[in-house]
C-alpha cells in the first residue's frame, strides 16, 4: 500500500497500444452494426461511411425473408443435443482415464488421436450410407450424433488434462471413508469439476453452433436447415445484399452473445482454477 | 440449475427424430441464396404443379457451393435424387463416368425438344455422342465499361488488342485501374487467358483434350497468351493486390469509377444493378489480336446449369415431364426476365425480357460468333483445374514463368485418361 503509483512511460505506451488493439478488435462489429442502417446502394457506393439515414429496411428483410427464427431454434436444438451427449461421455471418460489409469490407456489415447485425424469430409459418404439406414437422415438426430462424435475426442483430452490436475488423495480419502467409486466421482469430482466441464460445453457450443458441413449435407428439409446454413441464404454468388446479411449475422451472433455473456464467470473460474492449482 | 434443466429438455426434443416426407419425384436444386434465382425457382414450380397435379415432388434447395457438396455426397452413397440440377464439364463429366446419368437422347428425339436447344449449348451437355442433361442457362463474356466515363474522358472503345492496350496506358495516366480484377477465387483471370488462346489459337482447345483428341494440343499460342497476361500485370493495368482481392471487391472499384473496365460474364448486368447514379453500363467484344490463327469473332459462352436425371430413378417418364416443363420457352423466358442471364432455348431469350444489353449480346456478338468456346475452368477434369488456377496466378504475380505455366497445363490436361 505504500508504493505510490506512478504514470510512467512504460504505462501510457502500454495504454495507447491497448487502446489501438482494441479498437482494431471492436471496430469491424461496430462497423457490421451500423452497416445495417444503409441501404444497398448506399452501402455500394462508400463502404465506410455512416449511414445517411437510419433505414430498419435491412432487419425487416433478414427476417422476414429468411425464416431465421426457425433456423435458431434448430440451431439451438442440435447445440444442445450435441453438447450435452459431448460433455457426459467425454467427463466419464476423463475422468477414467485420469484417476484409474489404465494399463491399456496409452492405446486409447492413441485411438482418440488417430480418431482426431480424420477429417469430416472422408467421413460424408459413409455416414451418410449409415444415417440413411437408420433413418436418420434429415433429422435433427442424424446431425447430432456424428458431430457428438467428431467432438468427443477433443472434449476427453480437455477433461482428462483437469482431472489429472486434481491430488490423488482426494479420491484416496474418500475411498477410506468408504465411499463407493461411484459415489467417489459424483459427490468429490463431479463437483469440482463443473467448471472444467463447463468450459468443454462452451467450447462445443460453439463448434456446433458454426459446424456448416454435417447440417448442410445430412439435412434436407428447409424446415430443419440450421443458422449457417440458412445465413447462406443471404449470401449470394454474384449479387449481395449487404445490409440485409450483416443484420442476419447480427441476429445468428446474438445466441452466442448471449451464452457467453451468461456463462463468462464459469469459464473465468476455469481459467483461473487452472492458473492457481500446481 | 435451471439451466440445465432446459438443456435436457432441449435435448429430449431432439431425441424424437423427424422422420423425412417421401415424395414420388425428388428434385434438388441450387435456386437459393439469390432473390433472383429463388423468384425464378418459385414461379416455375408453383407453375408445374398447376400444370401437373398429379406429379408431386420432394424439393430439397441449397445454395451453390454447399449444393455441390450436397451433391457429390449424394451421388457417391448411392442416394441420388432423382432430377437434379448440376454444372456442365467436368463436374458432370463425373457422374457420366460412373454411369450414374440416364442418357437423354431418345426422349430428345421426340416431339422436337432437342431441337429447342442451341446445338452449341447441347453439345456441351454431351458426351460420346450421348446427351447426359439439359442446359438451362448460358454465360458469355465481354468486357463491360462504363459509358458515361468513357464519354467524360473522351475513350473510344477498342477493336483490336493493341488498342485496348493503348487505352489501358491512357486511363492509367488518368491515375484510374484500367481492368478490375479480384482473382483470389482465380477463376476471374481465366477469362483472360483463354480468350487470347482462342483468338491466337482458336476454339475448342480444351474440348480437344477432353474429347481424348489424338492432336489435341496447346501450342506455342498458349506460352505467348501467357506473356501477354503477364505483362498486363506487369505494367500495373489491374488493381494492387488482385490475387488477394475477391471478385466481389473488384466489382466494387468498377461500378464507383476507380477501375474503367472489366472483363467478366454476362452476370456483370445483375451485379450493376446497384450502381451508384450516373454509371451506364456498356460492353465490347473481346478485341481481335493482330496475326491471331483463330477466329475473331469466336466468344467465350458456356453453359452455367443443366438438369438431369438419375439413371436410379424410378419414374423416369415424370422426371422427363419435370424437364421438359422446366426448359419449356415460357418457362425459359421467364427465366431470362427474372435472371438477366441467356438461355439455351431458341428463341426464349427475347428482347423484353433480357433488356437491350443482354439482348444486344444475345443477337449480335452472340449470333454472329463463329464459334462459343465453354469455359476452359469448368470443361477441365477438376485436377487439371487446380494446376490452371495455381499456375495462372503464379504467372500474374510473377513466380511463374509462361512456358512453365503452359506446360504444367499441358501436363495436366494429358494426365487425364
Amino acid at each position: 500500500m505504500g508504493a505510490v503509483r506512478r504514470w510512467t512511460v512504460t504505462n501510457t505506451v502500454v495504454l495507447v497500444l491497448l487502446t489501438l488493439h482494441v479498437l482494431l478488435v471492436v471496430f469491424p462489429f461496430i462497423w457490421m452494426i451500423y452497416s445495417t442502417f444503409k441501404t444497398n446502394k448506399e452501402f455500394m457506393r462508400s463502404v465506410w461511411s455512416f449511414p445517411r439515414s437510419f433505414s430498419l429496411d435491412a432487419y425487416v428483410g433478414a427476417w422476414s425473408g429468411g425464416a431465421l427464427g426457425g433456423y435458431a431454434v434448430n440451431s439451438l436444438l442440435i447445440m444442445a443435443g450435441a453438447t450435452i451427449i459431448t460433455v457426459v461421455v467425454a467427463t466419464l471418460a476423463g475422468y477414467a482415464l485420469a484417476v484409474y489409469r489404465p494399463r491399456w490407456m496409452p492405446a486409447v489415447e492413441l485411438g482418440l488421436t488417430a480418431a482426431m485425424a480424420i477429417p469430416a469430409y472422408v467421413a460424408l459418404v459413409p455416414l451418410v450410407v449409415m444415417l440413411r439406414g437408420a433413418g436418420l437422415l434429415d433429422t435433427h438426430m442424424g446431425v447430432v450424433l456424428p458431430t457428438a462424435a467428431f467432438n468427443v475426442p477433443v472434449t476427453i483430452f480437455i477433461m482428462q488434462a483437469f482431472f489429472n490436475t486434481l491430488p490423488r488423495e482426494l479420491f484416496d480419502a474418500a475411498r477410506m471413508d468408504g465411499a463407493s467409486e461411484w459415489s467417489i466421482f459424483a459427490r468429490v469430482a463431479l463437483p469440482i469439476a463443473r467448471p472444467a466441464m463447463f468450459t468443454a460445453a462452451i467450447v462445443n457450443m460453439i463448434w456446433v453452433w458454426n459446424d456448416f458441413l454435417f447440417p448442410v449435407v445430412f439435412i434436407n428439409s428447409p424446415a430443419r436447415k440450421t443458422l449457417p446454413v440458412g445465413l447462406t441464404d443471404f449470401v449470394g454468388e454474384h449479387i449481395t445484399n449487404y445490409p440485409v446479411m450483416l443484420a442476419a449475422i447480427l441476429f445468428a451472433a446474438i445466441a452466442p452473445l448471449v451464452l457467453f455473456i451468461f456463462f463468462e464467470r464459469q469459464i473465468t473460474a476455469a481459467l483461473l482454477g487452472g492458473a492457481v492449482k500446481e | 440449475m435451471g439451466l440445465k434443466r432446459l438443456l435436457i429438455a432441449g435435448a429430449a426434443v431432439v431425441l424424437t427424430a423427424f422422420p423425412a416426407a417421401a415424395g414420388e419425384l425428388s428434385f434438388w436444386h441450387a435456386y437459393a441464396g439469390q432473390q433472383d434465382k429463388v423468384d425464378f425457382i418459385n414461379f416455375a414450380l408453383d407453375e408445374f404443379a398447376k400444370a401437373h397435379p398429379d406429379i408431386k415432388l420432394d424439393v430439397v434447395a441449397a445454395e451453390q457451393s454447399a449444393y455441390k457438396t450436397k451433391l457429390n455426397t449424394a451421388m457417391a452413397s448411392g442416394n441420388p435424387p432423382d432430377v437434379f440440377y448440376t454444372l456442365p464439364g467436368g463436374f458432370l463429366n463425373a457422374f457420366v463416368n460412373g454411369g450414374q446419368m440416364y442418357a437423354l437422347d431418345a426422349d430428345l428425339a421426340k416431339d422436337g425438344w432437342g431441337d429447342s436447344f442451341l446445338e452449341s449449348a447441347l453439345a456441351q451437355t454431351s458426351k460420346d455422342g450421348h446427351a447426359y442433361a439439359v442446359p438451362v442457362d448460358v454465360d458469355s463474356v465481354v468486357f463491360w465499361y462504363d459509358k458515361a466515363l468513357f464519354a467524360e474522358n473522351g475513350w473510344t472503345v477498342p477493336s483490336s488488342y493493341d488498342e485496348l492496350l493503348a487505352l489501358a496506358e491512357t486511363i492509367k495516366g488518368e491515375g484510374i485501374v484500367p481492368f478490375a480484377l479480384g482473382n483470389k477465387d482465380a477463376w476471374p483471370a481465366t477469362f483472360w487467358f483463354q480468350y487470347l488462346e482462342m483468338r491466337l489459337k482458336g476454339s475448342g482447345v480444351v474440348s480437344s483434350f477432353v474429347n481424348k483428341d489424338a492432336k489435341a494440343a496447346l501450342g506455342d499460342e498458349a506460352t505467348k497468351a501467357l506473356e501477354h497476361v503477364a505483362a498486363l500485370s506487369s505494367k500495373g493495368y489491374f488493381p494492387i493486390g488482385f490475387n488477394g482481392m475477391g471478385d466481389q471487391e473488384a466489382n466494387m472499384l468498377f461500378l464507383n469509377g476507380q477501375a474503367a473496365m472489366m472483363l467478366n460474364g454476362t452476370w456483370q448486368i445483375g451485379a450493376s444493378a446497384d450502381a451508384p447514379e450516373g454509371f451506364e453500363l456498356g460492353y465490347f467484344a473481346f478485341p481481335t489480336v493482330k496475326d491471331g490463327a483463330g477466329d475473331q469473332s469466336d466468344v467465350l459462352a458456356g453453359v452455367a446449369a443443366t438438369f438431369g436425371i438419375s439413371q436410379k430413378a424410378e419414374n423416369k417418364a415424370d422426371a422427363v415431364t419435370l424437364l421438359k416443363f422446366l426448359t419449356s420457352r415460357e418457362v425459359m423466358t421467364k427465366y431470362v426476365e427474372l435472371r438477366k442471364t441467356m438461355v439455351t432455348v431458341k428463341d426464349a431469350t427475347t428482347e423484353a425480357a433480357a433488356g437491350p444489353v443482354l439482348f444486344d449480346i444475345s443477337s449480335k456478338l452472340m449470333a454472329a460468333a463463329g464459334h462459343l468456346d465453354p469455359f476452359y475452368d469448368t470443361a477441365m477434369p477438376p485436377a487439371a483445374t487446380n494446376i490452371y488456377y495455381t499456375s495462372l496466378q503464379g504467372v500474374l504475380d510473377g513466380s511463374v514463368p509462361p512456358a512453365d505455366a503452359a506446360k504444367r497445363l499441358e501436363d495436366a490436361l494429358r494426365a487425364d485418361k
